[in-house]
């Protein structure tokens, strides 16, 4: 199992047990009595990989399968790398220890634009080449998720095939055309073309980029006999409130970042904040049945040990049935010892009862996003939080023994000017105000209030799409002013560095002339960009500039609204007349009701079959 | 109240796992095998869970333990080791559960397996070359983090190298538990830097604790 290269890569390298798996809730198979081998990939560490709950999810699926066998692989440290390098020892998958060149498919998620080097890392690593187009049979299919696929062109050259949308029935679909291929023995293009049909599926080669002399993209079309969709629709679950959840978690022995038992409580979101991808990519907002939470909650935890169960998804307490929910989970988990955690809360719906059953058994730090500084920069960006919900919120907060709080914001968004930076610190100090206005407050204990600020970045997909970012020289300027005009010591401000947000804008918004200056860089070094100590933004400018590829064409121009976006020919539900609206409400500040108050018509009932949408009414399952 | 003991082997993959981690892994192990335990009644309650001597990262041992306390009643030992092993990663297994009858401040000697690959013959030479040295000085790292110098010759309780298939088997016997520890390590680090050796030629597995009398630990 571990072998002698292994073992001595192994005695020189932190955390060795990042490479050894054998964690509980590992599967094994033998490879012989399989189908199709697949090597889930993570192209970030362990300890990030191993938090992400969409490889749990698909690792039970796949392995529920007996024909297939699903194997993790993530993106090795640089001291393993090293040593992996020095020792000639290809990346392997943690289960079986097999190279990943010995797989069938080779599958990424694709969660940050900034973890996009390392994707040619681990292909390097494992001697796969880069280029869909340089791999024959004998070689593994190279597939991708995730929800960085909405806009993949970016890396389309390296993919055999990219999916979008959800995976729970697209990928054992993907798997079964695999297999198939396999047995009649077609050949590559015919495997492509094949795999092209499968819904949501995505195949780079089979499509067509031409372009203006601007460089702006003038169609992307399928070629000729290709049978490809022009239009590629995302993949959806038919019935998302009744879809199982995974109940037998890999659980690290190394600690993971977010190390606990997860639900997905909901899918997608209703609030239409008009900066937030997932908001638009997840639509329609879909519920989970609560006894089938319960049920998977409890079955989670007795499976796994764990003492932290996380109600996860974009946004919790919309969830309409949430406090039976609470109720239904504290009946068994106090007795056993297990804390619930509610990651993402709201100010507007954070209520007294919800507070009493969440902090039962442990108390922790809050955390609320109002993501801007003022009421009309709210408005634009469709943050219908008011600055009264923010201060109720935090008062009951107080009131209940939280003493420190923490606070989300963005920097940069449309139509921003300093009044607004000025107003994140303002909201900051009324926020410290209210603490010490409490009568009850704990002797002899300060508050904290910290506020961390993002830079902001357009996606595809969103309403500000067709927006421009700051430059990197104005977000400096306006960290260094809102620094200025914190005055308490109780507060304290962390912000992000432009210089990554500038390059997540450009992949972001990139097209497929960027594979090859992300090849360049990473061979000229680059890997592990997300990584604060890791990030060479010198190496970046440069290798931009041998390639002759403007950085600030794709992050700091603003798209007409009628140029041809890279990603134009994806179909995400939400239509392009919705996103054009939206932008024009955005501007004017007019904000728009979230999708179970009001609907808006973005187009994505069409993916559930139409008539009235699910996130309006969760009663309607197909 | 009672102290239950669990004897178990970490071996393969398992030996990866470090003393921190594996104080979770068994944490979540117990919780999973349902077994009867008790908390802490702190602020923060957790299972009670102490081992009596831990294990460097890389080694493997048939001779592992740790403690958990229950209530009298509470206690079956085979479905204990049953449901535990059940639950446990791959390469750790339990063979034996039983109240806790010495204290782990008692533990005086361990036992060592060395397997070294290579010519046996070589290797028997190198290591009678060793055992013919009048000191081999190694530094120690103290609790302060100043290395201090210890010769490692006047700690060897117990010394058989035997010839194998693939090598030598070296069988050892040296102090440990809390009074003095000397960590195999410091022995094959000599070897490896003073003879013709590979650190990845060396396989350390701990086969025996004992008490000052050399009774097993249990």
């Amino acid at each position: 199992m571990i072998d002698k290269k292994l073992k001595q890569a192994l005695a020189a390298v932190q955390k060795p047990g990042r490479y050894t798996g054998g964690e509980p809730g590992s599967v094994y198979k033998d490879p012989a009595s399989v189908d199709c081998r697949f090597a889930f990939c993570f192209p970030d560490t362990y300890e990030v990989g191993m938090s992400f709950l969409g490889m749990k999810v698909l690792y039970e699926i796949l392995n529920a399968r007996q024909d297939i066998w699903c194997e993790r692989a993530f993106m090795p440290w640089v001291d393993m790398i090293e040593q992996m390098r020095k020792l000639q020892l290809p990346l392997f998958a943690l289960e079986s220890k097999s190279p990943l060149s010995q797989f069938d498919i080779v599958g990424f998620t694709l969660q940050y634009e900034l973890s996009y080097t390392n994707i040619l890392g681990m292909l390097d690593l494992a001697g796969i080449p880069f280029f869909a187009k340089d791999r024959g049979l004998d070689q593994p299919l190279i597939i991708a998720g995730g929800p960085c696929c909405c806009n993949a062109e970016p890396v389309a050259d390296f993919f055999d095939a990219i999916q979008l949308g959800e995976g729970e029935e697209q990928l054992p679909q993907l798997c079964d055309v695999v297999i198939q291929a396999k047995k009649e023995g077609v050949d590559k293009p015919e495997l492509l073309r094949r795999l092209a049909q499968v819904k949501g599926v995505y195949v780079p080669a089979l499509y067509e980029v031409s372009y203006h002399s601007d460089g702006t993209i003038r169609a992307v079309t399928p070629k000729p006999g290709s049978n490809a969709p022009a239009v590629v629709e995302k993949a959806i679950l038919p019935n998302f409130r009744h879809t199982p959840l995974p109940t037998h978690f890999t659980v690290p022995m190394v600690g993971a970042v977010h190390d606990r038992a997860m639900v997905e409580v909901l899918r997608g979101c209703v609030r239409g904040c008009r900066f937030c991808q997932a908001g638009f990519i997840y639509r329609p907002m879909r519920e989970r049945d609560v006894s089938l939470l319960d049920q998977a909650a409890q079955d989670l935890c007795r499976n796994t040990g764990y003492e932290e169960v996380s109600l996860t998804s974009l946004s919790t307490s919309d969830h309409s049935q949430l406090e039976p929910l609470l109720d239904k989970l504290l009946a068994w988990t106090p007795k056993e010892h297990i804390n619930l955690a509610l990651p993402s809360l709201r100010i507007d719906n954070f209520s007294e009862s919800l507070v009493e059953k969440t902090t039962r058994v442990r108390k922790s730090g809050l955390t609320f996003a109002p993501e801007a500084g003022t009421q009309r920069l709210r408005d634009v960006i469709n943050k219908n939080v008011t600055e009264d919900e923010i201060e109720k919120s935090c008062k009951l907060a107080f009131e209940k023994g939280y003493t420190s709080v923490k606070l989300y914001f963005m920097m940069g968004l449309p139509t921003e000017t300093l009044e607004d930076i000025k107003g994140i610190a303002d909201t900051a100090q009324r926020v410290v105000d209210l603490y010490y206005q409490n009568p009850n407050k704990p002797k002899g204990r300060g508050v904290t209030v910290s506020i961390s600020v993002a830079c902001f970045v357009p996606k595809p997909f969103t309403p500000f799409q067709f927006a421009a970012q700051d430059t990197m020289e104005s977000l400096r300027q306006k960290q260094q002013y809102l620094l200025s005009c914190v005055k308490s010591k109780k507060i304290s401000v962390s912000y992000h560095d432009a210089q990554v947000s500038f390059l997540e804008a450009v992949f972001a918004k990139g097209n497929r002339k960027l594979s090859q200056v992300l090849l360049k860089a990473y061979q000229n070094g680059c890997l592990f960009d997300g990584w604060g100590d890791q990030f060479r933004f010198d190496v970046w400018e440069k290798t931009f500039a041998e390639c002759q590829v403007d950085m600030a064409f794709f992050a700091n121009r603003p798209i007409p609204l009628d140029e041809v976006t890279p990603w134009q020919h994806f179909d995400y539900g939400v239509s392009l007349d919705f996103l054009k609206a939206e932008y024009a409400k955005a501007l004017s500040g007019q904000v728009t009701f979230p999708c179970n108050r009001q609907c808006s018509g973005c187009g994505a009932n069409k993916l559930m079959g139409g008539g009235v949408c699910v996130a309006f009414d969760q009663s309607r399952v197909l | 109240m009672r102290l239950i003991r669990v004897g178990f082997s970490k071996q393969a993959e398992a030996c990866y796992i470090s003393h921190l981690d594996l104080q979770r892994v068994i944490q979540r192990a117990l919780k999973i095998a349902q077994v009867p335990v008790w908390y802490t009644q702190g602020f923060n309650p957790h299972i009670y869970l102490t081992f009596a001597l831990p294990l460097s990262l890389g080694q493997s041992s048939v001779c592992e333990s740790f403690d958990y306390k229950c209530e009298e009643d509470a206690f079956d030992p085979e479905q204990v080791k049953a449901g535990l092993n059940l639950a446990l990663p791959r390469g750790i297994e339990v063979y034996r559960v039983q109240p806790a009858v010495m204290d782990p401040n008692q533990i005086e000697y361990a036992r060592y397996q060395i397997e070294i690959e290579g010519s046996s013959e070589q290797i028997l030479k190198q290591l009678a070359s060793f055992c013919a040295l009048p000191e081999a000085v190694v530094y120690k790292k103290t609790k302060k983090g100043e290395p201090k110098p210890l010769n490692l010759l006047s700690f060897v309780r117990e010394w058989q190298p035997v010839a194998t298939e693939r090598g030598v088997q070296l069988n050892l016997v040296l102090p440990a538990g809390n009074r003095l520890n000397i960590n195999p390590e410091l022995l094959c680090e000599f070897l490896c830097s003073h003879y013709d050796m590979q650190p990845q030629d060396i396989q350390i597995c701990r086969v025996g604790v004992y008490n000052a009398q050399m009774e097993d630990f249990v």
